[in-house]
């Protein structure tokens, strides 16, 4: 009884490891060119799904996820870039769409920020070690 | 910094130091909850393509065999895009005021969103049609390339082909009078 209500636990826990993002693209509309096919999930992978804000469009179960997958890889056979697809969207969703935000002028804040903390932490650090090294 | 300031506190009052980090996380974290809590509720406006020429869009006209509308033949005009769909339950709230529209002669332009020609001459039929023409968007690309979230969403395109003017979800007696007409009526 013990054994096997132990034997679920561990099927339960090995089913926890399988990534659901795998279901996200289904055979059907998978780009027959493995590295195409490839290269629009890391396309997908870089972009917020719009209607429901804290998915890629690759993890993402929404109709419209849905739609920029498809999207993505007509582009892509189309001979399209992955920067020209990532522009496109951008262009009409802004930097939302974008998970990784651009180092740009309005980011600067965001991106050096925690750079900054870091230096003025090591600073701080070196300052309490030379007091500290000099009173002995 | 004040270097006496600082060892005196170092000779004093260690102990008072180490809250320093405590208070700085604490202000960071109400930083956050306050931010979080202004945009709460707030949904995310997109209206990147307002100032920017509109796509050029081409789809199937509903009801008219091997017909196409595309958004090039409408240059040196201004109208309005109007995305919509027959299973969209704010559409039908909206309803009543594109015909509004129509009925002051302005040009609208529907796009039938992922939607059958079946249903949308159905829901046409019964609410009225306030379009000059349908097209119909069946992938949602045209959709995406309008830079929609959902439906309805409506655009104003001037003569020279630029969106002048973007409203994501239904239409109101409010957003009609104070928004969309007088950006409308601004327009050559």
């Amino acid at each position: 009884m013990i054994k096997s209500a132990g034997l679920i636990f561990i099927l339960m826990g090995l089913f926890l490891l399988i990534p659901l993002s795998v279901w996200a693209m289904s055979a059907e509309n998978a780009l027959p060119d493995p590295a195409q096919e490839e290269r629009a999930e890391k396309v997908g992978s870089e972009l917020r799904c719009v209607v429901c804000q804290s998915e890629s469009i690759n993890d993402s179960q929404a109709e419209m996820a849905h739609d920029m997958r498809i999207l993505i890889r007509e582009k892509i056979k189309g001979g399209w870039t992955d920067d020209q697809i990532l522009g496109y969207l951008r262009d009409r969703y802004g930097d939302f769409i974008l998970l990784r935000p651009p180092f740009q002028t309005n980011t600067y804040v965001l991106w050096l920020l925690p750079f900054g903390f870091l230096m003025l932490a090591a600073g701080l650090l070196c300052l309490l070690f030379r007091r500290r090294a000099r009173g002995g | 910094m004040n270097k006496r300031l600082g060892a005196y506190l170092m000779k004093k009052a260690p102990h008072m130091l180490a809250f320093v980090p405590l208070i700085v996380f604490g202000l960071m974290i109400l930083a956050l909850a306050l931010v979080l809590e202004q945009g709460s509720g707030e949904k995310v406006k997109f209206t990147q393509l307002v100032d920017k020429p509109a796509p050029t869009t081409v789809l199937p006209i509903l009801g008219k065999n091997q017909k196409y509308i595309s958004t090039q033949d409408w240059k040196e005009k201004k109208y309005i895009v109007n995305f919509f769909a027959s299973w969209c339950v704010p559409c039908r709230e909206e309803h009543e005021f594109l015909l509004r529209l129509m009925e002051n002669n302005i040009a609208v332009i529907g796009i039938a969103y992922k939607d059958n020609s079946k249903a949308v001459r159905g829901f046409l039929r019964v609410a009225g049609n306030p379009f000059r023409v349908v097209g119909e968007d069946t992938t949602g690309h045209a959709g995406i390339d309008w830079g929609i979230t959902g439906v309805p969403e409506t655009y104003i395109v001037d003569k020279a082909g630029i969106i002048r003017y973007h409203h994501s979800g239904p239409l109101t007696d409010d957003i009609i009078e104070r928004e969309l007409l007088p950006t409308w009526r601004d327009l050559k």
